[in-house]
């Protein structure tokens, strides 16, 4: 089944665009998205690149329904994110989220797991296994306040896992840890990519994205400027990824006199 | 209705896990014995007191506890920006908001379990006698009161600052406790515009003070008959439905970054 | 989050009583006045707790059944909450609410002690009063669905303690003279309930310690004057601290544009009473004539002089020329 459905697009974005009130903008709008469009496919690890302030978390925001579109369309498995059975099946990593600190790893997942109405066996299961996964099964009975930062955002890993979903919104899953944490994080993404998940992750990590992405698009003022399989654009430009990142931002080294 | 207690159970383990409860039951504590052991005129059968100073101190710390707790719900959500993996789940912004609602007053029930408890040791050892239909008529009015209460907080946390919000709705809940009841004589007093606006005030308010069976259990009054127990009850039932109703809406358009 | 919780707490009680007592205190002094609620809070803060703790002392007495504010305004809105020395002579000093008039007692009509002594008490709970004692509902008072509904969990008859419940009150009563020394009030009317309650010498060590606080006391004095004269040890000691009294009282109140004359008339009243009980009746005529300038029942005082008249001419057979 995996197969026939390998091409079939798991997300969809077309001309989305979204402007936020900002007063101290010229015209009182501040336009973060404009005629933004994409596709994911089934299986993909998609790396959503773009500098800071580039869009990134907009996008994720209106595939989530927190921020609706000022145009366009955004679609999950064919719905409308509009409508919330859209999102049954995604889990979703937020930035910098501080989980509910008084509560250990295991009560935090078993509270999501009442969400998704799981029964009490299945979910004991699921959280054995994805405290297993992300490597927090020592510390399962410790509040989330003693967590490091690198367990905190594992702990956020696992929270997405938990409904076991065919799509992961990752929004900068790297950002703010230690090499080691990176590493860790890379590493459950390559896991999950092998168990036949997509991916959809945003990160400014370029060195990450080339070595566990398939394909990317990167943003730049809300727009996507480069789109495609990572093989072929290395294979296109002749040049890793960063320098075609900086080209795209239109960065100019600065010249020595 | 699941999702509802899921969401309630992590405010109760969260006041559990806090020291507030603690502090206050242990400051109230402190009072009421540091009052009882005070000797007047070799007289040492003096009771009441000592009842009213408890009872006193129940209702503030009570009050400080249920408005701080309701108060802080959904600030602290966006605050630490786990509203956002939580609304990722297929769950909804009124199911999370009646989630907090009855968590909170819950939580605030087993508090005045406890403090009632206190109370009532402290009543027995005085007056060794239990009026216990007229304790439990005033810990179910005081629960109600306090679920009105609670329900105010979580409305004004939707409006104002965390900080405003608390400070405003203990004022106000200790302006109706010790004016509401003569609104309507003031403004038959009054007159005029200003008595008309006074009239709306009054009809408008919830009339917390009648909630209030303090005289009736410090002096030893016989209980109240229960037709006037269910007409409260209804009065409370539908001053929650009104606030949460009103919330629900509030929190539905609340844009969330 | 703590701190926080503590300083709000904090912070609530002060509000809550202060509101308490700034409401309170307006009715106390009437709408009348001109001095704002918050001097009198900064400036007689204590003097203002001393009349909060008094009042609690009386709505203890009637079992937490107390006339709002607003039925206190409505009846006579000058009038004092703290009947100074009772009503007329022989009621006893209890604090009360104006609008509970225990009657127009003739002086010199025999009231050995507290006027309500008279009812077997069923207990602790106390008696209900008749209709005409009741704290009456002011004839404008609204009446909508709200104040019907709050009605049903208001205590809801006026009743006295007794029956040893009265202990109840000291408590407030001591607070009230230790947040204000001064307040005489609350000495007489301590003094009066450790009597009621049996206990004659805290009685007396509680008025002499008054006493100590406000040496220039009528009403101290008239106190101690009736404890001396209800244990009935020593009526040259009954007759002497209510001469004090008289004398206190002429000093406090000579030369004032409204003399407290229902206070005058009280002493009078027992100070004549001692002395025609020793025999003393010359002093005794002297101070019902007195008596009978101030009284608003002249007639009674009239008898009492003929009688004491009619005494002296029976020892001396000497007519009184006065
Ligand atoms: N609530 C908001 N109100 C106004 N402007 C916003 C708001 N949120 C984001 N923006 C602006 O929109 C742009 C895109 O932001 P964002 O999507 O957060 O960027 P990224 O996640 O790629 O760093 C930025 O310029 C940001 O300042
Ligand atoms: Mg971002």
């Amino acid at each position: 089944m995996g197969q026939l459905w390998k091409m079939d697009s798991i997300l969809r974005v077309n001309n989305l665009r979204v402007e936020y009130k900002a007063p101290s903008e010229p015209g009182g709008v501040k336009l973060a998205v404009r005629d933004l469009s994409f596709e994911v496919h089934q299986g993909e690890v998609f790396g959503f690149l773009g500098p800071n302030g580039a869009g990134k978390t907009t996008t994720m925001n209106v595939l989530l329904g927190y921020v609706h579109a000022t145009g366009g369309s955004a679609e999950l498995f064919g719905v409308d994110v509009r409508q919330p059975i859209a999102r049954r099946r995604i889990g979703y990593l937020p930035e910098l989220t501080y989980y509910y600190r008084f509560l250990t790893a295991e009560e935090l997942l078993r509270f999501y797991a009442k969400i998704f109405g799981m029964r009490r066996q299945e979910a004991d299961r699921r959280i054995d296994e994805l405290l297993k996964l992300v490597e927090l099964d020592a510390v399962r009975r410790r509040p989330i306040r003693t967590y490091s930062k690198g367990m905190q955002q594992r702990v956020g890993l696992a929270q997405a896992l938990i409904n076991d979903p065919d799509l992961l919104l990752l929004d900068e899953p790297t950002s703010g840890l230690d090499p080691i944490g990176r590493m860790k994080v890379r590493e459950i993404i390559q896991r999950l990519q092998e168990q036949g998940k997509t991916v959809f992750f945003s990160s400014h990590e370029l060195g990450e994205v080339e070595t566990v992405c398939n394909r990317v698009a990167i943003l730049h003022r809300g727009q996507v400027q480069v789109e495609g399989p990572v093989k072929g654009l290395l294979a296109q430009y002749q040049c890793n990824l960063e320098q075609i990142f900086l080209k795209v931002v239109g960065y100019q080294p600065p010249v020595t006199p | 209705m699941n999702r509802i207690f899921a969401v309630a159970e992590v405010v109760i383990r969260e006041l559990i896990r806090r020291k507030d409860f603690y502090v206050l039951f242990v400051l109230t504590a402190a009072i009421t014995l540091l009052m009882g052991s005070i000797t007047f005129f070799n007289e040492d059968t003096i009771a009441r007191y000592v009842k009213e100073i408890c009872l006193l101190l129940i209702w503030l710390a009570t009050l400080v506890i249920t408005v701080t707790t309701a108060g802080r719900q959904l600030p602290a959500e966006k605050e630490s920006r786990t509203i956002f993996p939580l609304l990722a789940k297929p769950i909804s912004r009124t199911e999370v908001l009646l989630g907090k609602f009855v968590g909170c007053w819950l939580a605030v029930g087993f508090t005045l379990i406890v403090f009632y408890l206190f109370f009532g040791v402290i009543s027995v050892a005085r007056e060794h006698e239990l009026p216990l239909v007229n304790y439990l008529q005033a810990i179910w009015l005081h629960w109600l009161m306090l679920g009105i209460v609670g329900a105010l907080a979580l409305v004004g946390s939707l409006l104002l600052t965390p900080a405003a919000n608390v400070s405003i709705v203990i004022l106000g809940v200790l302006g109706i406790w010790t004016v509401g009841e003569f609104l309507n004589q003031l403004a038959a007093r009054t007159g005029g515009l200003v008595g008309w606006v006074t009239y709306a005030v009054y009809f408008a308010i919830p009339h917390l003070e009648i909630f209030d069976l303090r005289e009736r259990i410090i002096h030893g009054w016989e209980p109240v008959a229960w037709g006037a127990m269910g007409l409260a009850t209804l009065y409370a039932a539908v001053y929650m439905a009104m606030l949460l109703t009103l919330a629900a809406l509030l929190f539905r358009r609340k844009p969330l970054n | 989050m703590r701190r926080p919780v503590l300083m709000l707490l904090l912070l609530m009680v002060c509000v809550l009583t202060l509101t308490g007592f700034v409401l309170r205190e307006d009715a106390l002094r009437g709408r009348d006045n001109s001095k704002s609620a918050l001097a009198v809070i900064f400036g007689d803060g204590r003097r203002l707790f001393a009349n909060h703790f008094l009042t609690k002392a009386d709505e203890y007495f009637h079992r937490g059944r107390y006339p709002s504010i607003f039925e206190m305004a409505e009846t006579q809105p000058g009038n004092h909450l703290v009947e100074s020395l009772g009503e007329e002579e022989g009621n006893e000093p209890h604090v009360h609410g104006p609008d509970c008039d225990h009657g127009a007692e003739e002086p010199g009509a025999v009231h050995p002690d507290h006027a309500h002594d008279g009812h077997a008490g069923d207990e602790e709970s106390g008696h209900e009063h008749d209709a005409s004692c009741a704290h009456a509902e002011p004839a404008g008072k609204p009446d909508d669905w709200i104040a019907r509904l709050a009605s049903r969990f208001e205590p809801d008859r006026h009743v006295h303690l007794e029956g040893g419940g009265e202990k109840e009150m000291l408590p407030w009563i001591q607070l009230a003279v230790e947040m204000d020394p001064h307040n005489v009030d609350a000495y007489t009317v301590g003094g009066y309930w450790l009597w009621h309650m049996g206990k004659p010498v805290e009685a007396e060590r509680f008025l002499r310690d008054g006493l100590r606080n406000n040496p220039d006391s009528p009403e101290i004095y008239f106190e101690l004057g009736r404890l001396s004269e209800r244990r009935a040890k020593d009526s040259r000691l009954t007759a002497n601290l209510y001469a004090l009294s008289l004398e206190k009282w002429h000093r406090a109140n000579d030369g004032l544009a409204e003399p407290d004359t229902l206070a005058l008339a009280q002493i009078l009243g027992r100070l004549g009473r001692v002395k025609e009980s020793r025999g003393e009746l010359d002093a005794a005529l002297e101070c019902y004539l007195q008596l009978k300038a101030v009284s608003h029942s002249a007639e009674g005082v009239q008898r009492q002089i003929d009688s004491i008249r009619e005494q002296l001419a029976r020892q001396t057979h000497t007519p009184q020329s006065r």
